[in-house]
């Protein structure tokens, strides 16, 4: 047990390391670009006089280390920062953006995650079989289809021709309330209302962008799950499983999906990481109000504290899903722990 | 074995189908179809009704408008995004304000006479310098405060002294420098006394900055870091314009409701209310327009409305903006320091096929400074027709570059209209070998290169808020001015504008601005490319589209 104790803090020390860094990583990045922020407030119509105004109210004209002490010592008060587009705080810019991406990248997620791990360890099991062959083609359409094509398509088919979605405009059909805010997920939060009308609303907006997300995202859970439970049946120990009769469904289900899971594992993390902060594309399309439009606007805008805030976020993201990842590999294989 | 792994088979076929069940139970076409079917047919009810007989307030309708922009804030003197400058348009009332005049097209736009909005007459003296204005009594802000000559004083006072960038243009065009100017005669009269007379003054009191801001509500919310309450204003408003924000939700959707203290009454509005909706993706916003699930779409596509426009059930709105795009070259470096060597690039390119390819014919090549549609311009000193290559080749070789130059052109990436006419660019001047590289830069990229007055060459635009040559020519030929990228510098064309901002007998200042645009084709510092309309998509029957000089919707006519 203090073996486990050890290893979680050794884990957790280095997940702070790794947020420090990127800290560092996006400071530097953000102030290498040859631009100037304290121009861009100013708008179009500024004189050098005001910029410079500007550039000492924001502490531009300050020598880097010292801004950099300024931004760490605010993080550390949970102060990201206003934007410089907006002149609103970014935390609470973020904040309201938070639950909509959220809610698309979990319902992807899950929906990628219960179709794609069968999926992968049916083709495995029948290798090389027509079932294979399907869902290799399956996997190679996700892997390769641009996302804005299959977005827009999307949108045309069931939205235009078939109705079938509510109009892309977002999480609600304009004029229906948002559900009363407890998670800011619209799914629970309007059923924790008993709101069912709404319910359905958030429903019909959310299933379109959530199945194309997770089409694209399927892609590698088939292939690393195909892959993975395909080692695992060829190994010698499931031979000699077979071997002395033990039942397929005990040889699938405990003896190879238990040990076939870490790749699938590790997998599953980068692919919500990367629903969480890369889902651009779709939430324009789907006009969805969520962070990766915000970190766009920022972006193209140069709005530094805003950009810094959104690749702090998704760091923060990774590392902490790399930090659960990892938990969950020691509880499975005993081993990891004894590194 | 075979027949014992059927067993696995069997509840993984029972997991995939309830998988593709919970992807697939969204609405069955039986459940959503007729619903929607009883939507659609409501509004065509309501249609025939509203064009039938005038509507009273309740039957008002909903204009729902899909923006590409998100509004950045609404503090009125600072906010930088077209759609923050829609908003504020509609939430303050300035003194005077444009006449509202409609073209043939059906859209209401600012004519150039101008008639009292919060002031109710106005005089100037003699001298042209002093202005009295007389405020409407009735005027009350959306708490039910009346509008006084202390609510101006204190938006006068906010913008001189503030941090908004309204102040950069009170000295120059209105000859305001400072509050003392500015004086409360009594509470329904406000003079302004300025230190030159301009005839651009009632344009820059006309401008939706200098709209009336309560001074009770600033006094309310400033606290000592933010004495003018800058931060409060943002995302709130006490409007003493027509409309008030009810709903809020940055990214995604903004309402405007009629401001129901609005001194003009029930009966000025067209609509209950008005709602914009953000959709970034344009041919999400043509689905929906085509669904017919939004009444307006700003922001199509030139390249899509030919094919839009095949669609009977919309409508289309045009109107001339004199937003000149222009590629500008640096007087101060080599090799465009030489006219010759402008003039000859102005040459090669083929002006006629950047309409078509570029803006698909929706505008046309301005030939001037001053665009087509504001008034004084003309197409009189244009030297151009059509490629001259002998020409600008002979021109090239007097200057010293037979064999051409090499240079890199900045443009926007994020403007698809810019990247495609500096391709044109780029074929025409390679027809005189000149080599253009095209340096794509993010916006926020292009903005900070710019700024350092560094860019040889470089795809810029000039829209003025004022629809007048002294703006359009003040910003972009002025000696000093910051946003004279080329760098080009005249004492005799600084003294046309001074003489343009201070006199005003039409005649002369027509010949004034005539003297400008003819100097500013001489010195060839820009190469002409277009002025694209403004075009607004619709539903069918949807009306009372409006867009003022200073780029901002009127919300009040929209109707349907």
């Amino acid at each position: 047990m203090s073996n486990f104790f050890n290893f979680i803090l050794r884990r957790f020390l280095l997940t702070i390391i790794a947020v420090f860094g990127v800290i560092i990583l996006v400071f530097l990045l953000t102030r290498l670009l040859p631009n100037n922020p304290a121009a861009l407030r100013a708008g179009p119509l500024a004189d050098a006089e005001l910029i410079k105004q500007y550039e000492r109210e924001m502490g531009l004209d300050k020598p880097l280390i010292v801004q950099f002490g300024t931004y760490t010592g605010q993080l550390m008060r949970g102060d990201l920062g206003d934007s410089w587009r907006t002149s609103q705080p970014v935390r609470e810019e973020l904040g309201i953006r938070i639950p909509a991406t959220l809610e698309l990248a979990l319902s992807a997620f899950i929906i990628a995650l219960f179709f794609g791990v069968p999926l992968g360890i049916i083709a495995a099991f029948y290798s090389d079989s027509w079932i294979d062959q399907i869902v290799r083609v399956f996997a190679t359409l996700g892997a390769s289809l641009a996302l804005f094509w299959l977005a827009l398509v999307g949108v045309y088919i069931f939205y235009y021709l078939l109705h079938w979605a509510a109009a892309p405009v977002g999480r609600l059909t304009i004029g229906i309330n948002e559900p009363p805010e407890i998670t800011g997920l619209f799914l629970i939060d309007s059923l924790l209302a008993g709101d069912i009308e709404t319910f359905k609303d958030a429903f019909n907006h959310l299933w379109l962008p959530a199945c194309t997300l997770a089409f694209i995202v399927s892609a590698p859970i088939i292939k690393i799950s195909r892959s993975s439970m395909k080692d695992v049946l060829n190994a010698d120990y499931i031979r000699t499983a077979k071997a002395i009769g033990v039942p397929p469904t005990k040889l699938l289900f405990k003896d190879g999906l238990l040990n076939a899971f870490i790749p699938i594992l590790t997998m599953l993390g980068i692919v919500f990481g990367y629903l969480m902060g890369g889902n651009l594309i779709v939430e324009q399309v789907f006009a969805w109000p969520g962070i990766g439009q915000y970190a766009w606007k920022a972006l193209s805008t140069n709005d530094f504290n805003a950009v810094q805030s959104f690749v702090l976020l998704i760091a923060v993201v990774y590392v902490s899903l790399n930090f659960i990842i990892d938990l969950i590999y020691a509880l499975i294989n005993p081993q990891i722990r004894l590194e | 074995m075979k027949v014992r792994y059927t067993n696995i088979l069997v509840v993984m076929v029972i997991i995939f189908s309830m998988i593709i069940v919970s992807c697939q139970s969204a609405p069955t076409p039986e459940e959503t179809i007729p619903t929607e079917a009883v939507q659609l047919t409501d509004e065509i009810e309501g249609v025939v009704e509203e064009t039938e007989q005038p509507a009273t307030s309740s039957e008002k309708p909903t204009i729902i408008v899909a923006i590409d922009g998100d509004i950045d804030h609404i503090e009125l003197q600072q906010f930088r995004t077209i759609a923050g400058y829609d908003a504020t348009a509609n939430l303050y009332e300035p003194l005077v304000t444009q006449k509202a005049v409609q073209d043939e097209n059906g859209v209401w736009i600012g004519s150039n006479d101008y008639v009292g909005a919060g002031a109710e007459s106005w005089e100037v003296s003699d001298d042209g310098l002093v202005y009295t204005f007389h405020l409407r009594k009735e005027a009350k802000f959306a708490d039910g405060t009346p509008v006084t000559a202390k609510d101006y004083y204190i938006t006068f006072d906010r913008a001189i002294n503030g941090n908004g960038y309204i102040k950069l243009l009170l000295p120059s065009f209105a000859g305001v420098e400072s509050i003392d100017q500015v004086k409360v005669i009594d509470d329904y009269t406000l003079q302004i006394t300025q230190n030159k007379a301009s005839s651009l003054s009632l344009i820059i009191y006309g401008f939706q900055v200098l709209g009336a801001m309560s001074e009770k509500t600033i006094k309310d919310h400033a606290t000592a870091d933010d004495p003018w309450a800058e931060t409060w204003h943002r995302n709130n408003a006490n409007p003493s314009g027509p409309y008030v924000i009810t709903s809020w939700k940055p990214g995604e959707e903004y309402v405007f409701e009629p401001n129901p203290f609005y001194w003009r009454g029930p009966d000025y509005y067209g609509n209950s209310k008005v709602i914009y909706r953000v959709i970034p993706d344009a041919s999400t916003r043509e689905q929906l327009l085509r669904a017919g699930d939004i009444d307006i779409a700003q922001g199509i596509p030139y390249k899509d409305i030919a094919d839009l426009q095949k669609d009977s059930n919309l409508t289309f709105f045009k109107i001339k903006t004199p937003r000149v795009y222009h590629a500008g070259m640096n007087v101060t470096k080599k090799p465009f320091d030489d006219v010759r060597v402008r003039k000859a690039v102005s040459m090669a390119v083929d002006y006629q096929a950047i309409v078509d390819n570029v803006i698909y014919g929706f505008g046309e090549n301005p030939k001037s400074p001053v665009g087509v549609s504001m008034p004084t311009h003309t197409d009189e000193f244009w030297p151009y027709e059509g490629p001259n290559i002998e020409d600008a080749k002979a021109l090239l070789a007097e200057a010293g570059y037979p064999d051409g130059f090499e240079v890199d052109l900045l443009v926007p990436q994020e403007d698809q209209a810019r990247m495609d006419a500096a391709t044109w660019i780029q074929a025409g001047l390679a027809t005189i070998g000149v080599k253009v590289n095209i340096n794509a830069q993010p916006t926020a990229q292009f903005n900070s290169l710019l700024d350092t007055h560094e860019q040889p060459f470089y795809m810029f635009e000039w829209y003025s808020w004022g629809n007048d040559p002294a703006f359009q020519l003040h910003w972009n030929f002025r000696c000093e001015a910051w946003t004279n990228y080329a760098l080009y510098c005249d004492p005799a064309m600084d003294k046309i504008i001074d003489d343009l901002i201070v006199t005003s007998d039409p005649d002369k200042r027509e010949e004034l601005s005539y003297q400008g645009q003819k100097m500013a084709l001489d010195t060839a510092t820009w190469i002409y490319l277009y002025q694209n309309d403004w075009v607004v998509a619709a539903q069918k029957g949807v009306t009372g589209v409006g867009f003022f000089n200073d780029l901002h919707t009127h919300f009040s006519n929209l109707t349907k």
